[in-house]
């Protein structure tokens, strides 16, 4: 239990170290370098909680502070001060320079002096014995580690890959079992060192060189993430195998030299530290002569990689790029590395970082489009391949068709399905999404750098403050407005172009009624969108907007009343489309209205009737609606025959119909159900009533119902059924003696008698 | 460019007597770091243990004679096989073996040819006497100690890795193998350091640990012009060891080369069909494997090229009428494996000036190996059905 303490705290040290290292770039308010301090141990930090807590010590922290609350050395406030200020500093880092350069010579034989006064012989070589032992421990257990990974880490790196999902999880999988590997390495190697004995001074550069060892292969494993130098299906970069070899050396070499860079620095100022008294020069100047030397040797390794790789890379993956380009980007990065070098000399801290980022954002933003569109076209190269065979066998097809002249009038075109990319919407929301965080990070670095608060930027109250706040809050706006927007437009764009409208003679599908919205709904977004970025940009500038809030309100309020019809309409409109009542191309019928819909805008639709009347119904005044075209239709029909009439014939004739009706090559696929007798309905004065019914989709109705009436008739004739008619029978008691007159004007009266009261008949409804 | 029988005998035997002394060599090793590991104890222990753990291999002759010829014959074998390599390209275990190999002579002499000379001068070679040489009189020593432990230690262990991958069923022995692999050198490592920390003297941090009943307490038993001969004597023993040594690899490497230069002719175009098929022309020379592995394309191969898995199996789809027949250790794994005849080891097939089209067999990444397709474990599934 102990040890598992020892080592968090060794581990928590080593995390302390590293930010320490960090630090020696980082800008410092003084000119100068500090000389390195120790991480307080946990009974220092208990004291100064202790203290800060004593009521004493309260009182003079706040009587040493102003009134207003700061503390004495306020920062100079005018222009021409804080100028002066800084090329003072200018000059006093000039002069601990020279006096560095001075130093430098005499740093080999100081630190040999401190190696032989400070350890024997065989206490050296024991350390190194230690050092090797505790490394081949940690490497030992993550061999053992790997080996029980062996077969899902190949699996991961050979098994073929399409989707840039796919790669990336592949990718993510792997570097977390590498990271995973460099923890154990760790444990195991820390575990091993805490377990030995130290001298103090090797114990901390022992530490520092574990910590190196650390970096540098977390460093490498995040090259390997990225460049996969062995494994091509997991390799997210646009290069080939040669190329992300090369430049994974190169990534090598430039973290090696800067890990001990840092290390380096920072056991010899250890070192220094320990032996510093003998020296007549200050500590602060030979911690810092070290640091030039190690950061002017980074600086060279860095001009040597760039030359390096713009002398080769070209040849490697035979890039189309001029001469003349390459040589501008190279002259650049140098130009850039120089720069910074020459700012960090000067003590300029925050110019260097604002050169660095700027410098960098611009290549850096470009290579992401390039890679990213890379990731992506790798992604679809099979799909691509697939598509155009299938092209190319339609041309062929085409080809062939025109050759033997079978090619249908007016259809010269031939039919290339069109490539379907499955990342069409996915693509543009990676590129914004990943410029976003680009840009976001680069903007975070620079205000760290420029030792601004982002998130308290509105209690600083300068010039430089109140414009970078600005520019933050307008930039991060933008972006986000920019992301959602492109998100949605694509994705919107997308469903309407892949909208087919539906065939003439079919029922239109749901995705009808989302097209008819999609557009309502992309021009609203665009809006509200274009609002919102607006008022928070005039927010972030100072312009207060509650007013401008406060008028759209109550505008909006006025305009809301004086249109509220016009809003109860749209606000229908958009549910009777979510709840599918009608579609375009349907035909409806809404109280005496009926037609099929032709247009359908935010605040109304139009139907047409059949006779070419248009109708325009806004939706608030919609109650109820009627929709024909919905799935299917049932008509009935009536034949009246006369009560003598064979009702199995009947039945059979009705069957025979039925099924030439289904047989039919026009509307037979369009019955549901055909025609099928139901019978004598009823009995009427005169005849006998038979029903027949059948089913067919929408639309398809009134001509099957047409060739029914038609083919029945027809087949009833043929067998004798004669249809009944309406006749009048008059029985005149002894009327025999009638002469041919009387006869006629008898029959003409009892005409008249039965037909007299009953009047015209309805009319029958039209069909469309 | 077909191999005669002879050779292939020949061939077979090498392989068999390369493994059976780089065995008793690995037994030795592994006993000589238990009795170091005995330190995290006492050293006291540590040479109570001696006489069973390390001394018996000087001591008792058949193993003395043993140890020495299997030094001998594995060194030659060595010598013979680097000779044979095709390609200093190898995969990154074969390097590793190789280096170490070549490694292990020069930082082994000077710790064999000390405990001999320590025996001459009439010191008992205690744990205690030689942990105070490598401690306290000379760290460098001490130092190199653990250099060779890891540089002995990595040959011996990829060498028992690569025998006992290429037997069916490896994973089950592998599963014990790996944590000892590990362990065991660990174990020693700590031993010798906590050994080290008993034995340094306390003025020097230590604990100044002395033996019970030490052997050497009365001093040497030769006179002091003795010692000076003998130790002289030692010295330019291990000179002429490390640069023999040496030597020999260097001579053998010069050969290799010009034999290569020789061999070397002709163009070969080999295409692998697969779900990322990729075609590639190399010079002849070498064994399709190595070729494949020159050209950086991944290829199943547990034994990495030593013909006996049988995992680099390809399907030759044209050009296997050019192939020599196959030889007697490449038939005798692909009956194992119940090869059809299209399928040829790509390990042992040596393609001169043609054009090759292969498909792989098992997938570089193992995904589809399986040892039931053996014949062994099909004819014990014949037996029990």
């Amino acid at each position: 239990m102990m040890t598992l303490f020892r080592t968090l705290v060794v581990v928590l040290a080593l995390m302390i170290g590293a930010q320490h290292a960090s630090a020696q770039f980082v800008p410092t308010t003084g000119g100068s370098e500090a000389p390195v301090v120790p991480a307080p141990s946990p009974n220092d930090v208990k004291e100064f909680l202790r203290l800060l807590a004593d009521p004493s010590i309260q009182t003079w922290i706040s009587d040493s502070a102003n009134a207003d609350g700061t503390l004495e050395d306020a920062p100079a406030s005018s222009l021409r001060q804080q100028i002066d200020a800084q090329l003072a500093r200018i000059g006093e880092r000039a002069q601990s320079l020279t006096l560095a350069w001075q130093v430098l010579p005499q740093m080999p034989a100081v630190l040999a002096n401190v190696w032989t006064t400070e350890l024997s012989t065989a206490q050296k070589v024991r350390s190194v014995t230690y050092i090797l032992i505790f490394l081949l421990i940690g490497f030992g257990l993550e061999w053992l580690y790997r080996q029980y990974l062996r077969h899902p880490l190949l699996r991961i790196e050979q098994a073929p890959k399409d989707a840039p999902s796919q790669k990336l999880t592949g990718a993510l999988l792997r570097a977390a079992i590498i990271f995973a590997g460099l923890g154990i390495f760790a444990v195991g190697s820390v575990g091993a060192f805490d377990s030995f004995d130290w001298h103090p001074l090797v114990e901390s550069l022992v530490l520092d060189l574990l910590v190196s060892v650390l970096l540098f292969r977390m460093l490498t494993t995040i090259s390997l993430f990225f460049q996969a130098p062995w494994a091509p299906e997991l390799r997210l970069v646009p290069y080939g195998t040669a190329p992300a070899r090369f430049l994974h050396r190169i990534v090598q070499v430039m973290a090696f030299t800067v890990v001990a860079a840092f290390a380096l620095s920072y056991m010899l100022n250890r070192v220094v530290e320990l032996q510093g008294i003998d020296l007549e020069s200050s500590l602060a100047t030979v911690a810092l002569a070290q640091t030039v030397a190690l950061a002017l040797f980074v600086v060279l390794v860095a001009w040597a990689c760039i030359w390096v790789t713009f002398r080769r890379l070209p040849g490697l993956c035979d890039m189309q790029a001029s001469v003349r380009s390459i040589t501008i980007w190279r002259n650049f990065l140098m130009v850039l590395v120089g720069v910074v070098f020459a700012l960090w000399l000067a003590g300029l801290f925050a110019v260097m970082w604002a050169v660095l980022v700027v410098g960098l954002l611009v290549p850096g933003l470009r290579l992401m489009r390039a890679w990213i569109d890379h990731f992506f076209d790798q992604s679809t190269a099979a799909l691509h391949e697939v598509h155009m065979a299938e092209a190319q066998a339609a041309l062929d097809a085409f080809a062939e068709a025109e050759g033997n002249g079978e090619l249908e009038e007016g259809e010269p075109q031939p039919d290339v399905p069109e490539f379907a990319d499955p990342y069409a919407a996915t693509r543009p929301i990676v590129q914004r999404g990943t410029r976003f965080l680009f840009i976001i990070s680069a903007v975070l670095l620079l205000s760290g750098a420029w030792g601004v608060n982002v998130f308290d930027l509105s209690s600083d109250r300068s010039i430089v403050g109140r414009i970078l706040e600005v520019l933050i809050d307008s930039i991060v706006a933008l972006l986000l407005a920019d992301l959602v927007w492109t998100w949605a437009k694509t994705v919107i764009d997308k469903r309407i172009a892949d909208y087919e409208p539906p065939v003439d003679g079919q029922a239109p599908g749901p995705e009808a009624r989302m097209i008819t919205l999609l557009p309502l709904l992309r021009t609203i977004l665009m809006v509200t969108l274009l609002i919102m970025v607006v008022l928070s940009v005039l927010a972030a500038s100072g312009v207060n907007i509650a007013p401008i809030l406060a008028g759209a309100g109550i505008v909006g309020i006025a305009i809301g009343f004086g249109t509220q019809s016009l809003v109860r309409d749209i606000v229908a409109g958009i549910f009777f489309l979510i709840d599918d009542a009608f579609r375009l191309g349907e035909y409806i019928e809404i109280g005496d209205l009926m037609g099929t819909v032709e247009s359908i805008s935010v605040r109304s639709m139009r139907i047409r009737h059949h006779r070419g009347k248009v109708h325009t119904i806004p939706y608030g005044e919609l109650k109820s609606l009627t929709n024909h075209s919905r799935d299917w239709v049932i008509m009935k029909l009536e034949f009246r025959v006369p009560f003598d009439t064979d009702l199995q014939l009947v039945k059979k004739l009705v069957k025979k119909v039925g099924a030439e009706l289904q047989a039919n090559e026009h509307y037979g696929p369009a019955i549901l159900s055909t025609l099928k007798s139901q019978g004598v309905r009823r009995m009427e004065e005169f005849n006998m009533v038979v029903g027949v019914k059948f089913m067919t989709k929408p639309g398809e109705q009134w001509l099957v119902r047409r060739d029914a009436y038609q083919k029945v008739r027809d087949a009833f004739e043929a067998n004798g059924i004669r249809m009944a008619e309406r006749n009048v029978k008059v029985e005149i008691e002894g009327g025999d003696h009638l002469s041919q007159a009387q006869r006629t004007a008898v029959a003409g009266a009892a005409q008249e008698a039965a037909q007299g009261p009953q009047g015209p008949q309805a009319p029958i409804p039209d069909e469309p | 460019m077909s191999e005669s029988p002879v050779s292939n005998k020949w061939h077979a035997y090498r392989l068999r007597a390369m493994i059976g002394t780089g065995l008793i060599m690995f037994v030795f090793i592994s006993m000589h770091l238990v009795n170091l590991s005995l330190g995290l104890v006492s050293v006291q222990l540590m040479d109570d243990w001696r006489w069973a753990l390390s001394g018996v291999w000087s001591s008792f002759p058949p193993l003395k004679i043993a140890l020495n010829l299997s030094l001998v014959v594995h060194f030659a074998l060595a010598l013979v096989s680097l000779y044979l390599r095709n390609t200093l390209r190898v995969p990154a275990y074969d390097m590793a073996q190789m280096i170490a190999g070549v490694m292990i002579i020069p930082l082994m002499a000077p710790h064999v040819f000390g405990i001999m000379a320590a025996d001459e001068i009439g010191f008992e070679p205690t744990y205690a006497l030689v942990l105070s040489q490598f401690w306290v009189f000379s760290p460098v020593d001490g130092l190199l100690q653990i250099v060779m432990l890891v540089v002995a230690w990595i040959h011996g262990a990829i060498g028992m890795f690569t025998w006992l991958q290429s037997r069916d069923g490896s994973a089950g022995i592998m599963r014990v193998f790996y944590p000892f692999v590990v362990a065991l050198p660990i174990v020693a490592m700590l031993g010798y350091v906590e050994a080290g920390r008993q034995i340094i003297p306390v003025e020097d941090g230590g604990m100044g640990f002395v033996l019970e009943d030490d052997p050497n307490a009365n001093g040497p038993t030769a006179t002091q012009e003795e010692i000076g001969v003998i130790i002289a004597q030692t010295e330019a023993r291990i000179r002429n060891v490390t640069v023999g040594s040496l030597g020999l690899v260097l001579l053998a490497l010069a050969a290799r080369w010009v034999r290569v230069r020789g061999a070397w002719a002709g163009q070969v175009r080999a295409t692998y069909v697969g779900k990322r098929s990729a075609t590639f022309e190399t010079a002849s020379g070498l064994s399709l494997l190595e070729m494949a592995q020159e050209n950086g394309l991944p290829h199943a191969s547990v034994c990495r090229g030593r013909g006996r898995c049988g995992t680099c199996r390809v399907r030759v789809l044209s050009g296997g009428e050019n192939l020599p027949a196959p030889s007697e250790t490449e038939a005798k794994v692909l009956a194992h494996w119940n090869a059809e005849p299209d399928q040829r080891l790509a390990c042992q097939i040596k393609p001169t000036s043609m054009v090759l089209e292969v498909e792989r067999v098992i997938e570089a990444d193992y995904s589809n190996l399986d040892y039931s397709e053996t014949k062994r474990s099909q004819d014990t599934q014949a037996e029990t059905a």
